[in-house]
């Protein structure tokens, strides 16, 4: 084949081309040319419907004109003189994101919420790459809506750490308890509607020194893991005395629940208020 | 109008020619940077000439009989020496014209004779050449609260029929990147911190006349809708018109790291046509692509491709492109149907205008997530309408819409909203823009932007954009966001641009966060020099 294809170019030959220039154009030659001299010349591109801005200044006349006839039409679609790097993902609209003065690509992270997925925290400061990963194609098109699409090996990272979610039972829906401008950061508003969490005395405070164990932390939904181990903290000399007139009291680690919960100012259940 | 009012200030300041000649000229008026004299020609003044005026010298620029514009700084009444006068000159007296009948008679004979017209012929040759050096060096940062920064510097080569000799031509398209530094959790090529991209490095061998065409090594092809990079040759005939037919084969590199891969490859056919009217013709640009091929890869095993492409430009307007491509093998779409493109644009009269598009992703686009992990995801629905209206050439306003759904997890976004923009201030030099969009489904939101464009020289361009968003559903509480860019382009002479672009934006709440806050500050800087020949 490519034995072929030499031959076809020798056949073709480099037998030199005779061109009149402007043949058969008109000679209003002032439209370009001055009494100065025949170059440099200059011409009013913006007359023909197409002015040149940008890149399209600093080309040359015949990277657009193949032929020596200015006259001839010439296509003003992009394709005509740029290849399409994207494969047709986008169609011919190369303006939307590209323009001649800039072709370096003007999508940002406020035009990707023009997508089914709003960059937003960290994700608006990431090279295109960490989640568009084919360079050949240059193909940005991928669902990306299920955060565990691209954070499942985050996920799969608590395992065997402070707070391992899959055996605590979370769910993949990293976006119900993080935020998207870093991980490290989260709130719990499941926990926070049974026993607050995010502020007051028990704010900041690590799972394990609560709970004695993290099965079914989350999936129960119930605010009963029988997990919580309060007297681990809260022993029972010291609190014993500080209930002795509430009646039923008993120093159990379910029974502390019963009444606090920390989700009111008193951190005491309405119902349940000790008088 | 400056101009006329110098000139008119001249007229009425010239002093009345004397017996003497002047030995001293003087600023009659100034610009910040052109002096108007009260002298000119008359007084021995010639473009070109340096004038040694208080405090400094200018150059003069244009010259009248008595008066002349000269570049440099100065002020009203500032003087300066004039050339010493020229001797005299002899006048040497003519003789008298032939007689009136005589001059007709010569003049009839001339217009009678007969004599060819010669018309201007270029040297022999080809064409000038068009080909395109492009070298950029660049280097970005991606800076997050909470994390560390990244680095990356990127070297850019772009060589557009490159002419080698012999008829041939080289284009080439590469990077070279190299992380200085990156932090997990790395998803793309977390091993490899020096990347080195090919996306074409091909002799090629075409002619404006038509005959045969050519491109062998790493090709990048023309006029294949769909057909992406490969190793290998693509050969075909075209005619003088525009269309061209021809085959194509080789092996398909690795989409991620375009190493050669002998385990992919694809070969095939295709067609394309393109046709250009006149500018008062209905049909002023048609394109007509194909492309049918067997292909081999290991996202999608082995599969047969079709892909169609029409465009169209009719009258002036109406725009219309449509691209369709069908495939069957080891995976295939639903119907067969891979992708649908179409895209419109509208221009009832001048004004107003109207651009959408519909995409349709039926194939999903296995991506690889992490080391070794592979998703599929992409297949997709979009579409999109614009209005613009501009009641006159320095207003325009602008109504956005558009959804996209991800058809793997059916979830949907969809946004609308107006933008009001001035794009051509002071002589083009200015643009300003407002918008605001409503955004809903699986994450509802809204955002707000002020633009500004500023072009204070020709090759200079400065952009700069404030943003505010509030998206719900994103995380456990709404997010408010707000962000600040500027960008800056600036091309110094015919081979040297420089762009430097800058990025910053930071959440307004999350600090009530279990485990510490989780609002953050994020932002990229980039900068960019590079060179054309």
């Amino acid at each position: 084949m490519i034995g072929l294809l030499l031959l076809l170019a020798v056949a073709q030959g480099g037998s030199p081309r005779s061109a009149a220039a402007h043949a058969g154009a008109e000679t209003r030659c002032e439209y370009c040319h001055s009494t100065s001299g025949w170059s440099p010349m200059t011409f009013d591109h913006s007359r023909t419907g197409f002015p040149l801005e940008g890149g399209h200044l600093m080309a040359g006349c015949h990277s657009c004109h193949k032929s020596d006839d200015f006259r001839a039409p010439v296509p003003a679609s992009c394709a005509a003189c740029h290849k399409d790097v994207h494969t047709g993902e986008f169609g011919t609209r190369c303006g939307s994101c590209h323009d001649a003065r800039d072709w370096t690509s003007r999508f940002g992270p406020e035009a990707h919420r023009r997508t089914a997925f709003p960059l937003t925290g960290r994700h608006a400061a990431i090279p295109c790459e960490e989640c568009h990963l084919n360079q050949r194609d240059r193909r940005f098109t991928r669902a990306a809506l299920d955060c565990v699409a691209c954070h499942l090996s985050d996920y799969a990272r608590t395992a065997g750490g402070a707070l391992d979610h899959a055996r605590a039972g979370f769910g993949t829906d990293c976006k119900s308890c993080h935020f998207p401008s870093r991980f490290k950061g989260a709130r719990f508003q499941a926990h926070e509607s049974c026993f607050q969490i995010s502020r007051g005395p028990h704010a900041g405070i690590g799972c394990l020194d609560c709970h004695s164990a993290l099965t079914s932390f989350a999936a129960s939904g119930t605010c009963s893991t029988n997990t919580a181990d309060c007297i681990r903290c809260h022993a029972c000399s010291r609190v014993t005395p500080q209930h002795s007139n509430v009646a039923g009291f008993q120093c159990k680690n379910l029974k502390c629940y019963e009444c606090h919960r920390f989700t009111t100012p008193t951190g005491l259940l309405p119902a349940r208020r000790v008088r | 109008m400056i101009r006329r009012a110098v000139a008119f200030a001249l007229l009425l300041g010239t002093a009345a020619p004397g017996a003497e000649p002047r030995r001293v000229g003087t600023v009659a008026y100034a610009t910040l940077r052109r002096l108007y004299l009260d002298a000119g020609a008359r007084e021995g003044l010639a473009p070109g000439q340096v004038l040694h005026i208080k405090g400094g010298t200018c150059r003069v620029e244009e010259v009248s009989p008595r008066y002349a514009s000269c570049v440099g700084r100065g002020r009203p009444g500032d003087t300066f020496d004039l050339p010493l006068p020229l001797p005299a000159l002899v006048v040497r007296r003519l003789p008298l014209p032939a007689p009136a009948a005589v001059l007709e008679q010569r003049r009839s004979v001339l217009s009678a004779a007969a004599f060819e017209k010669i018309d201007y012929h270029a040297p022999p040759g080809a064409p000038p050449s068009s080909h395109t050096v492009e070298v950029g060096i660049g280097h970005t940062s991606w800076i997050s609260s909470g994390a560390e920064p990244w680095h990356l510097e990127q070297l850019d080569a772009h060589l557009i029929g490159t002419p080698i000799g012999g008829g041939f031509t080289l284009d080439v398209d590469l990077s070279a990147r190299r992380w200085t530094r990156r932090t997990d959790p790395i998803s793309f090529r977390p091993e490899d911190p020096t990347q080195l991209y090919v996306w074409e490095a091909a002799l090629s061998r075409r002619s404006v006349g038509g005959g045969p065409a050519f491109s062998l090594g790493r090709v990048r092809p023309w006029w294949m809708p769909g057909q992406s990079i490969l190793d290998g040759a693509q050969a075909g005939w075209s005619t003088s018109g525009g269309s061209q037919a021809g085959v194509f084969g080789g092996v398909v590199p690795d989409a991620v790291t375009l190493s050669p891969s002998l385990s992919q490859g694809t070969f095939g056919g295709y067609w394309s046509g393109m046709h250009t009217g006149a500018a008062d013709s209905v049909l002023r640009f048609f394109r007509h692509e194909l492309r049918v091929a067997f292909v081999n890869t290991s996202e999608f095993g082995r599969r047969v491709e079709g892909e169609g492409l029409i465009e169209a430009r009719i009258t002036r307007r109406i725009d219309a492109a449509v691209d369709v491509r069908v495939g069957s093998g080891d995976r295939q779409a639903p119907a067969l149907l891979d992708a649908v493109r179409i895209d419109g644009a509208a221009r009832p009269f001048d004004g107003l205008s109207f651009n959408g598009s519909f995409r349709y992703e039926g194939l999903s686009v296995p991506e690889l997530d992490g080391p070794g992990r592979i998703l599929s995801g992409g297949a997709a629905r979009h579409a999109d309408l614009s209005m613009a209206w501009e009641p006159t050439p320095r207003i325009r306003v602008t109504v956005l819409s558009g959804l996209s759904t991800d058809l793997v997890v059916g979830q949907t976004r969809r946004w609308i909203g107006p933008e009001l923009g001035a794009p051509r201030l002071f002589s083009d030099r200015v643009g300003v823009s407002a918008g605001y969009v409503q955004e809903g489904g699986w994450a509802p939101g809204r955002s707000a932007w002020l633009q500004l464009l500023v072009r204070p020289a020709m090759l200079v361009q400065v952009l700069t954009r404030l943003s505010w968003s509030r998206t719900r559903s994103i995380a456990p509480v709404d997010l408010d966001e707000v962000g600040a860019s500027a960008a800056v382009q600036a091309q110094f002479g015919p081979h040297v641009a420089l762009r430097l672009s800058a990025l910053g934006r930071t959440t307004l709440n999350g600090d009530t966060a279990l485990f510490g806050g989780a609002s953050g500050q994020t932002g990229v800087l980039n900068a960019e020099v590079t060179g054309q020949f």
